[in-house]
């Protein structure tokens, strides 16, 4: 028998599968194990799981994204555990005619360049995005420095539509370089009042005693502090909604910058999965869902 | 029989120390060749031909026993693979008749049927395992071979060996209890 | 329990022939020695796999980070 054979590199394809997961399997021409690796890699970093993570109670979500990145890290280290021992096992390969290196160095761009970035752009855009709380204003419902989970599925079509009540986040009117995050308050064509520390939508107060607030059968807790707010009344324009901080008298809102539109509404917060103050992590505020 | 080959002067390209080698791991190859269900003359052919692989590849592996060792093996279980997979076909037809004839026998435990007819039965019963389950325990089997040894060959991690060789077993067991396997 | 199996596969179902040896050192006799991979290809295929691969690996950490990496929201 005059066929040629070579030994596979054990450590070339440990590497491979470090870049790539699957990519040492397809070296070891195993390319049935490769295509599910890489997939089930991708799926359960990215879409599929994200994607469970939003039909899930939002209480779930940190838990559920903890998993996905367990899960894929160990898809990833047990890839390059197997490319190690099946690069190791074949001593007398026979090269299939598809290995080449034009094969793999089109693989790698495809996958590693194009596709990867593509379903970290999706998610981020389509599904779920991490925002860290610059300011203040939302407080006391989210402080500074609040890490939270906001849903991407919002203010779209097939997605969740805008509420009263929903913390929003959306893209600054006079500087869209920046994001805000702040509550809705006004839906387009609602009459919004301002006067003293009363806020009414359509002629219902706001106020419920105790610093709280509600409307819709939603409610939560706002902070005011001195000077109370400017006397206002305003029609919210069709296809904006109307924002304040719950934080009212230190907070940059629709008070100041007029409605948004609903164009630049993106997200709704879910979840805080992590919360930094003076005095390091604040561990109480891990996993809270805010109203 | 028992002397150690020198796998130093192997890698360097002595041949007589080769011969050593040749000398000292025959039996057990095959051995492991007849438990992968070949016959004698395709036995002998991988046998060759995994010696002489084991021989243009030394420089590619450290001069140690284990190393050595279980690169002749692996290269031998892969040959044996594709030689049962290119008769597959082939076989088949055999398989059956042989199969119909064992049918048509009495059923009789293994202890009462002579050697031969034994033999005859294990082949066809380990034929008839899926190639994993086959090449698993036809190197268990091997005395030279540890555990780790049998999981580098295969792929696969240690714990793994033990368990696919307890389930190999069982499904043999089973193949020769039944009357045609 | 596996006794009796084990003494069936223990058994060798077909040993080497007499004068083996000799066969396979006649044929080892006229056997062609392989050509390997030069060195040079050798490492550009190493400088290559690390090229790539280390953006490829860090854009793929990236990812698995890509949904705890915050953006700020004021």
């Amino acid at each position: 028998m005059n066929v040629v054979t070579v030994r596979r590199n054990k450590w070339r394809a440990l590497a491979m599968s470090l870049v790539l997961p699957g990519f040492g399997q397809l070296y070891n021409g195993e390319v049935n194990k490769a295509i599910w690796l890489f997939l089930i890699f991708l799926l359960l970093t990215g879409p599929g799981i994200a994607m469970i993570a939003l039909y899930l109670p939002a209480g779930l979500t940190m838990p559920v994204l903890v998993f996905s990145v367990v899960a894929s890290l160990s898809v990833w280290v047990w890839g390059i555990a197997d490319a190690w021992r099946g690069a190791r096992a074949r001593v007398d390969y026979v090269p299939a005619p598809w290995q080449i290196s034009g094969l793999y160095a089109l693989v790698i761009l495809l996958c590693g360049f194009v596709v990867v970035p593509a379903t970290v752009d999706a998610v981020r855009t389509h599904e779920v995005q991490s925002f860290d709380i610059a300011s203040g204003s939302m407080e006391p419902t989210l402080l500074r420095h609040d890490l939270v989970f906001a849903d991407k599925r919002y203010n779209c079509v097939g997605c969740k539509a805008v509420h009263r009540g929903d913390i929003a986040i959306f893209t600054y009117p006079n500087d869209r370089t920046q994001i805000y995050v702040k509550r809705i308050i006004g839906l387009p064509g609602d009459v919004i009042t301002i006067g003293g520390r009363s806020i009414s939508v359509n002629g219902q107060p706001l106020d419920m005693g105790a610093g709280t607030e509600g409307i819709d059968g939603r409610s939560w807790q706002v902070q005011w502090g001195d000077p109370p707010a400017a006397e206002m009344r305003t029609t919210v324009p069709s296809g904006a909604v109307f924002v304040l901080g719950d934080n009212r008298s230190n907070s940059t809102d629709s008070r100041h910058f007029g409605a948004v539109p609903l164009d630049d509404v993106v997200g709704n917060v879910r979840q805080i999965w992590a919360s930094f103050g003076d005095g390091g992590i604040r561990w109480e505020r891990l996993g809270m869902v805010p109203r | 029989m028992d002397i150690e080959p020198n796998f130093q002067r192997i890698a360097a390209g002595d041949r007589s120390a080769f011969a050593v080698l040749v000398g000292r791991y025959q039996r057990a190859l095959f051995g492991f060749l007849g438990r992968m269900g070949l016959e004698q003359s395709a036995a002998e052919d991988i046998a060759q031909d995994a010696f002489l692989r084991t021989w243009t590849h030394r420089a590619d592996f450290r001069p140690d026993r284990a190393s050595f060792v279980t690169w002749l093996f692996t290269i031998a279980r892969n040959l044996a693979l594709n030689a049962a997979a290119r008769s597959h076909r082939q076989r088949e037809t055999t398989l059956d008749d042989a199969a119909r004839e064992i049918a048509c026998d009495r059923p009789l435990a293994l202890d009462a049927i002579d050697r031969r007819q034994r033999e005859a039965r294990l082949r066809d019963a380990l034929r008839a395992l899926p190639p994993a389950d086959r090449t698993l325990l036809a190197l268990v089997y091997v005395e030279d071979l540890s555990h780790a040894d049998i999981a580098r060959i295969e792929g696969c991690s240690s714990g793994a060996v033990k368990q696919r060789a307890h389930r190999a077993k069982q499904k043999l067991r089973r193949l020769l209890e039944t009357d045609h396997g | 329990m596996d006794d009796d199996l084990d003494r069936l596969l223990g058994a060798p179902l077909v040993l080497p022939p007499s004068g083996f040896t000799a066969t396979v050192m006649d044929r080892i006799a006229n056997a062609p020695t392989p050509v390997r991979a030069s060195r040079m290809t050798t490492m550009l295929q190493w400088v290559a796999l690390f090229g790539i691969g280390v953006p490829a690996a860090a854009e793929l950490a990236l990812f698995v980070l890509s949904v705890w990496t915050t953006s700020s929201a004021g």
